[in-house]
């Protein structure tokens, strides 16, 4: 049997993007909906949106990561290919309790994508090193 | 003493509190003042419940004991309130986001809670310096508590922190630091921002207050998360209200318009949601057009769910505004937002239903390589339209619109490796275009001859050759990266090169079921960056990562295309190494068209590469094979040669020695010479061919692993004139001083004698040529031919003769000569008998080829020129 939550937050989230295309503007419906499925993570993920906190990362070498700027100043690093962040909430909520699909700085960044509303960057391969390898900044 | 009301500390020290109820603190002023007594208790256990509050002034030498404490018992005591929001079943009107400092960010994250009552200020500065207090407020100017929450903390190294929670309409005001010398009037008035009794025991309600608009943390104005928030309020009043309205009354609301009136025959638990599969029981409320199918998915939130406990078997109706939702792929849709569900009770008695809680199905967590697929398009994020998962991994986990390949295929070449590397698919699709078609011949490894008769395969093995030619292609993407593409040795069965050149070559296509061999660099695989680089820098602009990742419409724009300047453009320094097993199709054609982004070889004149310095690079040209040394096994480790000419170098009139008439081409044992090829090259017919993308190499033009060579198909003027020019005689250099070994050229000289050291005749058979010829059995005189198995009357004979000759240019030169039999008859004259002849030709201009050049002394003199 598939999982179903998978499948409809897909589906809303690819609702949202068509919404935000036609419209730049999202239905009141639509914000409910995601809210229903991703319960209270989708006001914190849409502050973060709205404050654009995403950025795409590119490095010449073709390597893509997403940092996510968290509402403590801390820049979280997620993954293009799949659903995994840094955060303790998410280390918490997700992966320990199971109790969500993603933490908000996911939530962010797909909501980000679905809208075209996140920042670019270019680094140089030195420095997505630095960024996927975590590098502890003194 | 009287005990102020409502107030206790479980520590002394910092505490603190979420605060339920919606009682009003009042400002017991007078009551304060008077003496009243605050016990503590030290205890650190967590009772779990906000019991009522005492603080005991203590002085201020016991509160700096205390201080450490404090700390310790602080995160104790986030500890124990985390465990209580955990245990409390909180109801789905209330938002808890709690977010203590132990179980969420551990910077300096402000708390933040959706719409909750428990108002909790950053606690950074509490953690961070407990002691350390440099902001001293009196709290009790801004303590006019009307709250539902608050938190209250205490630090006891005399200083009293205390955090009074917002009003409706006031701020929340950060933790606020007291003096050490605090009084103990400050101390009662700092305790009137604490609120009083909390609710029983064992059950906490948290519950919005009556604007949740201003909270230290400010949405961003006319922001996404303000629309929500303010929807998110008209919701959940319009919940409370429903519910309210509905379970007191018990209203009977089947049949009403737009309820869904549905079964549930199974429930289960997926991250935290209830899923429910339902089956439409009445189909008479809803209008048909909306809802056509009758089993559904419903969702329920925990709350939702635990509220009406649902169970298999139980009828639910389901209010609106609920949502369908059809998922691609999916029989059943989805209904969602299904905050407005009642459950319908029985009429009969559930005896025999069990009293503890039945614990729904949990279904396992899904896999974080889970991607949305958001995008039609190529996306830039998420684009997992191909991502193919493999059946293995599929199971019962995965929810990817896999295997099918809807949408588009990716044109990135990079990207979909690094997509099937991280999905662990076997294989994947790519778009690119194909610059160039050519055969690879490669050693046989042994792995590749591996079979289930591998007794059959190793003699297979040991007696065929060791090598195998397998057609390749290079192909290259939109983004400018490159890639070798080997297909597997049945094509070979279906189509010449030629043919699959003419079928691909410039043209878009689809690569299916690919994978990825090697990822190799300019220094391992020079021969094919001396390709790559020739095709290097693009025509076209090349698409660039990260670009403006959604087009506004489906034509990529030109905006879309970042042109860098060819300086900065650097050649690529990787190539991927691809394979594919496919059979059939493994490269589509998707557009019949010439690509724009292919560059054709620039076919250039002999003389322009004699002429220029062509470097370490590929060049293409067109000339006539005139004579051809070619090894015709190539097992054999020797190169061959192809003497070659065009209309130009024929027709040129400077008697330029620079310049040959002919030019050799090597061709090294690793270029693939096509078989119809090789037998019109043997058959010594002069033909046209065009050489694709030879490599100069020390001025030698050399036809390398890459190398093209196939006829010219397309007569061109200058063909016409060429083909003109060649059936009539050649001309050719004459040889001189200045020729070369290995080099073509017309003799005239004079025949000065023969070399009878080497001179021999031997008879062949007259019909078939066989010089495999025995005495004959019953005739002595005659001979037998063993192939033809007769008796050979007359036969031919074939002779070996070297003769010298006196050339004009150089009398000093000596040149020697070694004849074909056509010149032998030609100069001797046919004859049947074994005598020797007398030469009648005293002087003969004869086309030969030089073997080799040798100079005996280093001064031009005595050159001895032994030719073939």
């Amino acid at each position: 049997m598939t999982l179903v939550l998978p499948a409809v937050a897909k589906e809303i989230l690819g609702d949202v993007k068509k919404a935000y295309e036609k419209t730049s503007k999202i239905p009141d419906e639509l914000l409910l909906a995601l809210k229903f499925v991703f319960g209270p993570l989708v006001l914190l993920a849409l502050d973060l949106v709205d404050q654009r906190a995403v950025t795409n990362v590119t490095s010449p070498s073709g390597r893509k990561v997403i940092q996510v700027m968290g509402s403590s100043g801390r820049l979280y690093t997620c993954y293009v290919a799949c659903l995994y962040c840094p955060c303790p909430a998410f280390a918490f909520s997700v992966l320990q309790r199971n109790d969500g699909l993603l933490c908000k700085h996911i939530l962010a960044t797909l909501l980000s994508e679905a809208m075209g509303l996140c920042r670019t960057a270019a680094v140089s391969d030195q420095q997505m090193t630095e960024i996927l390898l975590e590098k502890e900044e003194d | 003493m009287a005990t102020h009301e409502g107030l206790s500390v479980k520590k002394l020290g910092t505490v603190r509190q979420l605060l339920p109820s919606k009682a009003k603190l009042k400002c017991q002023e007078n009551q304060m003042e008077s003496d009243f007594s605050w016990s503590s208790s030290e205890s650190d256990s967590c009772d779990g419940e906000p019991s009522s509050a005492l603080l005991k002034p203590q002085t201020d030498t016991m509160f700096t004991t205390r201080n450490k404490a404090i700390v310790n018992s602080y995160s104790k005591y986030l500890h124990m309130m985390s465990n209580l929001r955990r245990d409390c079943n909180y109801s789905d009107d209330e938002f808890h986001v709690i977010e203590w400092d132990n179980e969420s960010d551990q910077g300096n994250e402000k708390f933040q809670n959706c719409d909750s009552m428990a108002e909790i200020s950053d606690t950074d500065s509490v953690l961070e310096s407990p002691v350390a207090q440099n902001e001293k407020h009196l709290p009790c100017d801004t303590a006019e508590v009307n709250t539902d929450a608050e938190i209250s903390e205490y630090s006891s190294d005399g200083d009293a922190t205390l955090i009074s929670s917002p009003e409706n309409n006031s701020e929340m005001t950060v933790i606020q630091r007291r003096n050490v010398n605090m009084s103990a009037s400050d101390w009662i008035k700092s305790a009137q921002a604490l609120l009083q009794t909390p609710k029983k025991q064992g059950e906490i309600v948290y519950k919005t207050p009556e604007d949740s608009a201003k909270k230290k943390k400010r949405f961003v104005r006319g922001g996404l998360a303000e629309r929500l928030n303010r929807l998110q309020c008209r919701e959940r009043s319009a919940i409370s209200f429903w519910r309210h309205q509905y379970f007191s009354d018990r209203k009977d609301c089947s049949g009403q318009h737009g309820v869904l009136s549905l079964k549930v025959l199974k429930i289960y638990e997926e991250c935290s949601m209830q899923i429910a599969f339902c089956q439409l029981l009445e189909k008479l409320s809803v209008d048909n057009s909306l809802l056509q199918e009758v089993e559904f998915k419903v969702l329920f939130t925990k709350a939702t769910a635990s509220l009406l406990k649902i169970r298999a078997g139980d009828h639910v109706h389901i209010h609106p505004p609920w949502k369908k939702i059809k998922i691609p792929g999916e029989t059943c849709p989805v209904i969602i937002n299904t905050y407005f569900s009642q459950k319908v009770l029985q009429e009969e008695k559930e005896t025999a239903v069990p009293t503890q809680k039945l614990a729904t199905e949990k279904k396992p967590p899904p896999p974080l390589l889970l991607a949305f697929n958001l995008m039609e398009n190529k996306g830039y994020l998420f684009s997992t339209s191909e991502y193919q998962v493999p059946s293995s991994v599929t199971g019962s986990h995965l929810m990817l619109p896999v295997s099918q390949k809807i949408g588009p295929v990716c044109d990135s070449l990079l990207e979909a490796i690094e997509s099937y590397a991280v999905t662990g698919s076997s294989t994947f699709d790519v778009k690119a275009v194909v610059q160039r078609v050519y055969i690879l011949r490669q050693k046989q490894c042994p792995y590749q001859k591996l079979s289930k008769h591998s007794s059959i395969s190793k003699a297979q093995a040991s007696s065929q050759d060791h090598f195998t030619d397998r057609l390749c292609v290079l192909v290259q993407d939109v983004y400018g990266i490159f890639s070798e593409v080997q297909l597997p040795f049945s094509y070979f069965t279906k189509g010449s090169l030629l043919y699959y050149c003419s079928k691909w070559e410039g043209k878009l296509c689809i690569l299916n079921d690919i994978k990825v061999l090697q990822r190799t660099t300019r220094a391992r695989s020079a021969g094919l960056f001396i390709l790559i680089d020739s095709l290097w820098p693009p025509l076209v602009p090349l698409k660039v990562h990260g670009n403006s990742p959604y087009p506004q419409d489906a034509s990529m724009t030109s905006s879309q295309y970042l042109y860098k300047d060819n300086t900065i453009l650097s050649a690529p320094c990787f190539c991927y190494i691809l394979s594919t097993c496919r059979v059939d199709d493994a490269v589509k054609v998707l557009k019949d068209t010439v690509s724009d982004l292919y560059l054709p070889p620039v076919v250039h004149r002999l003389r322009e590469i004699l002429e220029n310095d062509f470097g370490n690079r590929v060049c293409s040209f067109s000339a006539f094979v005139i004579y051809s040394r070619l090894q015709s096994h190539y097992l054999v480790q020797n190169e061959s040669w192809l003497f070659v000419t065009d209309s130009y170098l024929q027709s040129s009139n400077e008697n330029k020695q620079r310049i040959p008439r002919v030019v050799a081409v090597c061709v090294t044992t690793s270029c693939v010479i096509d078989a119809e090829l090789t037998k019109a090259l043997q058959n010594s017919a002069p033909c046209e061919l065009l050489f694709k993308d030879a490599v100069i190499d020390n001025g030698v033009i050399m036809c390398v692993e890459r190398t093209v060579l196939q006829k010219e198909t397309l007569p061109s003027s200058e063909e016409i004139k060429s083909l003109e020019l060649l059936s009539g005689p050649l001309s050719l250099d004459e040889l001189g001083s200045t020729t070369v070994a290995n080099s073509i050229c017309t003799v005239k000289g004079t025949i000065s004698g023969v070399d009878e050291n080497s001179a021999y005749s031997w008879p062949v058979c007259d019909t078939c040529g066989n010089d495999k010829l025995e005495q004959a059995q019953k005739d002595p005189d005659f001979l037998f031919c063993l192939s033809c198995r007769r008796v050979v009357t007359k036969p031919t004979f074939k002779m070996h003769l070297e003769i010298f000759l006196n050339c004009s240019f150089d009398s000093q030169a000596t040149v020697k000569m070694k004849l074909h039999q056509v010149t032998i008859e030609m100069l001797l004259g046919s004859t049947s008998s074994n005598e020797q002849r007398v030469m009648k030709w005293n002087k003969c201009l004869v086309k030969s080829w030089v073997h080799s050049v040798v100079s005996s002394t280093p001064l031009p003199g005595n050159h001895l020129f032994g030719l073939g």
